[in-house]
């Protein structure tokens, strides 16, 4: 009993702390307000993979519409010659015929 | 039992209403193009004559003529085959389409034979009192050109292209022949 008794008083001796205490504990006090939270980190990590997806899903998006759109363009263009070309073979031949009965089949 | 009667004679009539309208290429046409130096293959159903139409401008007067011609019909189709030696097709490739064209909703309206062997053939379908689709045949010895145009059309506005896109210009009525105009038709024929 004695002996605990004797610990205890040594333990709980007032003692001053070293010269460097103060400075110690001011700049890891410093350093806890430079880190952010753990929750805030994770927040801002989500928030930035949101809009990033955002982001990347109206690239996507638009230029799938622009791919639709240029396919189209081709596709139109590409039946109006056709329908050039169509419309020209029919008049030469139509004209043809009626030269032909024009002059009465001889040439 | 009355009621499916009814019902299949009805389905038959509308059938027979729906080939009497329809031309449809025959397939040895399409073996044709095999043999042809050049060759057009153009089918345009209704759906795309109205893309074709969107993209025909309206400041050009040409393509607002065709613009305007396009817009009633229900298709355009061409086969057209130049060939570099005579004999590589015969009349009774032909056989397919003149049998469909025996229909009464056809009349031939122009038939033309030449002794050099250009024979051409316009067809006509009447829908009512109007003209609804119109065919021509024109062979020629290394040539042979098959022209279906689906829906109301008036050979007179084909004959306007006269002149544009390509279309020699044509003037109706009697007029001096001269060598100069025999060389134009002929290098305008053999276009």
């Amino acid at each position: 009993m004695n002996g605990m008794d004797e610990e205890l008083r040594r333990a709980l001796v007032r003692r001053d702390p070293s010269p460097d205490f103060t400075a110690r504990v001011l700049a890891a006090s410093q350093t806890r307000a430079a880190e952010p939270g753990l929750l805030r980190s994770w927040l801002s990590r989500l928030l930035f993979g949101r809009w990033a997806a955002v982001a990347a899903t109206t690239l996507i998006v638009g230029g799938g519409i622009a791919y639709q759109q240029h396919e189209r363009d081709v596709q139109g263009e590409t039946a109006k010659q056709k329908l050039l070309v169509a419309l020209q073979i029919a008049g030469m031949k139509l004209q043809g015929t009626q030269r032909h009965v024009l002059s009465g089949g001889e040439r | 039992m009355k009621r499916n009667l009814f019902l299949f004679v009805t389905v038959l009539a509308l059938s027979f209403g729906t080939e009497a309208q329809e031309i449809k290429m025959p397939v040895n046409l399409e073996r044709l193009a095999e043999r042809a130096t050049e060759a057009v293959d153009v089918n345009l159903d209704a759906s795309m004559l109205q893309l074709a139409s969107g993209f025909l401008s309206k400041r050009d007067p040409d393509e607002a003529h065709v613009k305007q011609i396009v817009s009633k019909l229900k298709g355009v189709y061409v086969r057209s085959f130049e060939f570099d030696k005579e004999g590589q097709y015969s009349r009774s490739d032909l056989e397919s389409i003149r049998a469909q064209l025996k229909n009464p909703a056809w009349s031939r309206i122009v038939g033309v034979k030449s002794v050099k062997g250009e024979n051409s053939e316009v067809y006509l379908r009447k829908d009512g009192e109007k003209i609804g689709g119109l065919v021509v045949i024109a062979a020629e010895p290394k040539e042979l050109t098959v022209v279906h145009i689906d829906g109301p059309i008036n050979p007179e506005e084909l004959s306007e292209l006269s002149g544009h896109m390509g279309i020699p210009s044509m003037k109706l009525g009697p007029q001096k022949k001269s060598s100069h105009d025999d060389d134009e038709n002929e290098r305008q024929d053999e276009r």
